[in-house]
């Protein structure tokens, strides 16, 4: 009964300073999103988020097979944007998020706040700035309107799984160049299948009740917050990976002095990115390199345990 | 056609939903599984494809249901549930009903020709476009049939056909039953439907059979019918 | 068709001390454990036995099986698990060189390994501990504890509401995949390439989440209905006060924060 999409941070992995200041964030972020629900979105939208995040739950366990037992999943963050809006998704993916820790023990109840800032805020704020941005761009044509569904799934996912492998290097809990690469290359294949589901689902809608997709009067209040939010997010996760893992002994340094690294008590020791791999000088070329073994090695596993899995269950 | 050889099946948390079941069916018989809810029959239907393996054997044709012949017994025996909302998941009713023809590979010409074909026998030839999520539920009803009827399985198997409908919907699709040639088993609590279309009926109560025979001797049986829960 | 119900809810009922404890001291309890947890360092092995004897005692008195327990500690993301492992090969800190056999040799950093080491054990540990206590409450009195601990009103109602109906969706779901089953079929002897395209299959894996989505928008138009029918005007009551934590409670509650700074203050000693 967990997730299948593999963002939550279990408890012991994230140092209490980086748990801390996330809380706080995430806190700052659905008190606000409490506050336009209670305004300006009107009184039938409270069993509509409530219910509609039971319903993400539960299409989280909807998934497709794809090759060698691997299957895509749904995380829904990009959905939620689409159906209801920022500011209501990002209560959806709370109540999500937050259920899937407490009941489920799906993610750490100490990591929650990372947990909720990286699904139910950087999910739902770079779907929303990469939907609007789309729907600008391309207009609402049937195929500009599946190509964001598209987009704004595989953003979400990406960009989310990003904000997460910083913050695990952050804690000191793996070096940026094994996180960073790591984690973004699963979650962009993993993105794909969000992106596709995603698109499947928009594609449902459109031809069942496309009212529900229109954008919504409510939503024009205060949504530029939450854009703003998904540019700065997008943009500077996009810039600030590539550099970090390239220099991971520099975001140790900075986390070191910012009194992140609690756990890292090998206070003195020089981090020399010279991996493994025997016979290559090139400190940079090394790096790339560690990381594409670490993908590799991580995929093979997955593509193990998750044929495993499927093999006793799905087969449709 | 079918053959079900002492069949168990029990829940999760150790309840028996089906005990020592033992049934045959003949190609093109029609037979009838009543009795009140929570006896069993939806369960059983679910082992006629395989969707639940419970303990005992169903043999399909020549064929027992094992992970070998799954997929190849899922193509001769249709399912059609209860609820078409769980039936019906596209955007359109042709891509609901052709789904399990593009599952198999079919080619596209030959969908297009067999979709039409579905559609036409259960009296929804125009609906092709449509959503499924804007039909009623007669219209839910039909495609639902529809959906597996393209697929030409030998058998079907179906769950409360009737229930919920009105009594135009309930009398169009009475006509439809008594119009096809496959081996029919269908799950009911509609006795009237019974006498109507169905020679024989299976009696279900508790997750036994408590009687297996013809229609008309058993709905003469008041004893027998209030005993299970057959009449009010 | 009933799912597992019984395996999907984390709730085991019981009557046990732990059961019975208000669910605001096992929340305080949690979190002092999970943060005390957090803060210890690494290497720290007496004290994390040590913690491991507070979550043995916990245990007992769940009186829950502890297979059950165990099994539902056994959650480990695979993807984040490996993102931790690889770097016990860096040349960091205190490391051996290991030459199996000629012309392939790796290093292995004894100082990462106990890092990750003692990080999987303190990872355990918290799981293990938030298993026991979601295991020993139920999840209505979790979100009346929040209640009490603050939480928005508004937010207790959307758990609430989410609660209730999550089984009633997963059901729902798993009638739809149920049904998607009984149509996926091959023909017997057909040399046809089966399961359509990816692309078509994920095609009908998001029809199925948009007819779930459709179907329970439309199931909260119908429960907002109802809410009217039954006098709901928009704005939620509060529920009756909790009532106030007595003087041992907050006792306990002391006890646990200053037992978690021992622990802490035993384990930093230690290192130093």
């Amino acid at each position: 009964m967990k997730a299948p999409v593999p963002m939550h941070i279990p408890d012991g992995f994230l140092s209490v300073a980086v748990s801390g200041i996330l809380w706080v964030v995430s806190l700052i972020f659905i008190f606000i999103a409490l506050k336009k629900a209670g305004k300006e979105i009107d009184e039938s939208r409270l069993p509509l988020v409530g219910v509609l995040a039971a319903a993400i739950f539960a299409g989280q366990m909807l998934n497709f097979a794809v090759a060698g037992g691997t299957s895509g999943h749904l995380l829904g963050a990009a959905l939620a944007v689409l159906l209801v809006g920022p500011w209501p998704a990002v209560l959806v993916m709370t109540s999500v998020v937050t259920v899937q820790a407490l009941v489920f023990q799906d993610g750490g109840v100490l990591t929650l706040g990372a947990n909720l800032f990286n699904m139910a805020i950087v999910g739902v704020a770079v779907a929303y700035f990469v939907s609007d941005l789309f729907k600008h761009w391309f207009g609402d044509k049937r195929w500009a309107t599946l190509l964001t569904a598209f987009a704004a799934g595989w953003f979400s996912i990406f960009i989310a799984a990003l904000a997460a492998s910083l913050e695990l290097a952050f804690s000191g809990t793996s070096p940026a160049n094994i996180a960073i690469p790591a984690m973004g290359g699963i979650h962009a294949l993993i993105g794909i299948g969000e992106g596709l589901i995603t698109l499947g689902a928009v594609s449902l809608i459109m031809s069942s009740k496309p009212q529900l997709l229109e954008k919504k009067a409510e939503e024009k209040v205060g949504s530029s917050f939450v854009w703003i939010s998904g540019l700065v997010l997008t943009v500077v996760l996009l810039i600030i990976s590539p550099l970090a893992s390239s220099k991971p002994d520099g975001l140790e340094w900075v986390a070191e002095k910012l009194g992140f690294l609690i756990m890292a008590q090998d206070a003195s020791y020089h981090i020399i990115p010279d991996y493994v791999l025997p016979g290559i000088q090139n400190e940079a070329l090394a790096t790339i390199m560690a990381g594409a073994v670490g993908v590799v090695i991580v995929m093979a596993l997955v593509l193990l345990l998750t044929r495993r899995k499927t093999s006793q269950t799905a087969k449709h | 056609m079918i053959s079900i050889n002492d069949l168990s099946f029990a829940y999760d948390d150790g309840r028996m939903a089906i005990e020592h079941v033992s049934l045959d069916f003949k190609p093109g018989e029609k037979a009838a599984l009543v009795g009140p809810n929570g006896a069993g029959k939806t369960t059983l239907l679910l082992h006629l494809n395989g969707i639940l393996r419970g303990q005992g054997s169903v043999v399909v044709g020549e064929q027992a249901v094992d992970d070998r012949t799954i997929k190849a017994i899922r193509a001769r025996v249709g399912l059609v549930f209860q609820s078409p909302d769980d039936q019906l998941f596209s955007s359109s009713v042709f891509d609901d009903v052709a789904y399990g023809l593009v599952y198999q590979g079919e080619e596209k010409i030959v969908i297009r020709e067999k979709v039409a074909q579905a559609l036409e026998v259960v009296g929804m030839p125009d609906s092709q476009a449509r959503s499924p999520y804007h039909l009623s539920l007669g219209e839910k009803k039909r495609v639902a049939l529809a959906t597996v009827l393209c697929m030409q399985p030998e058998v079907l198997a179906l769950d409360e056909p009737t229930a919920g409908l009105d009594p135009r919907g309930r009398r169009g699709i009475l006509n439809l039953l008594a119009d096809l040639d496959q081996t029919l088993i269908v799950a009911t609590h509609d006795l009237e439907m019974v006498r109507e279309i169905f020679p024989r009926v299976i009696i279900m109560d508790a997750g036994r059979v408590v009687y297996d025979g013809e229609t008309q001797a058993a709905l003469a049986d008041r004893a027998l019918l209030e005993a299970h829960g057959l009449i009010g | 068709m009933p799912v597992d119900i019984e395996q999907r809810a984390s709730y085991e009922y019981g009557d046990s001390l732990l059961h019975l404890c208000d669910a605001r001291i096992k929340i305080t309890l949690l979190m002092v454990y999970l943060i005390t947890t957090a803060l210890l360092p690494v290497g720290a092995w007496a004290v994390y036995l040590l913690m491991g004897g507070v979550l043995l005692i916990v245990a007992v008195l769940s009186e829950i099986p502890a297979s059950l327990l165990l099994k539902r500690a056994l959650l480990l993301e695979v993807p984040i698990l490996l993102v931790l492992i690889p770097q016990i090969f860096l040349k960091t800190g205190n490391f051996i060189e290991i030459n199996p056999w000629s012309g392939f040799a790796f290093s292995l950093s004894l100082t990462r390994l106990e890092r990750v080491a003692s990080l999987l054990v303190r990872s355990w540990l918290s799981l293990q501990f938030a298993v026991i206590i979601m295991s020993a409450t139920r999840f209505e009195d979790v979100l009346a504890g929040l209640r009490a601990c603050g939480l928005p009103r508004m937010l207790t109602a959307i758990f609430g509401l989410m609660w209730r109906y999550l089984y009633v969706l997963l059901d729902e779901m798993h009638n739809l995949t149920q049904a998607r089953r009984a149509r996926s079929s091959t023909l017997q002897g057909s040399f046809k390439q089966a399961g359509g395209s990816v692309w078509w299959r994920a095609q009908v894996t998001g029809g199925m989440a948009g007819m779930l989505m459709l179907r329970s928008l439309d199931r909260s138009q119908r429960i907002y209905q109802a809410m009217q029918a039954r006098g709901y005007d928009g704005e939620i009551r509060s529920e009756a006060a909790a009532i106030p934590l007595t003087k041992a409670q907050y006792f306990s509650i002391a006890a646990f924060i200053l037992a978690g700074l021992l622990m802490v203050l035993l384990a930093n000693g230690m290192a130093a």
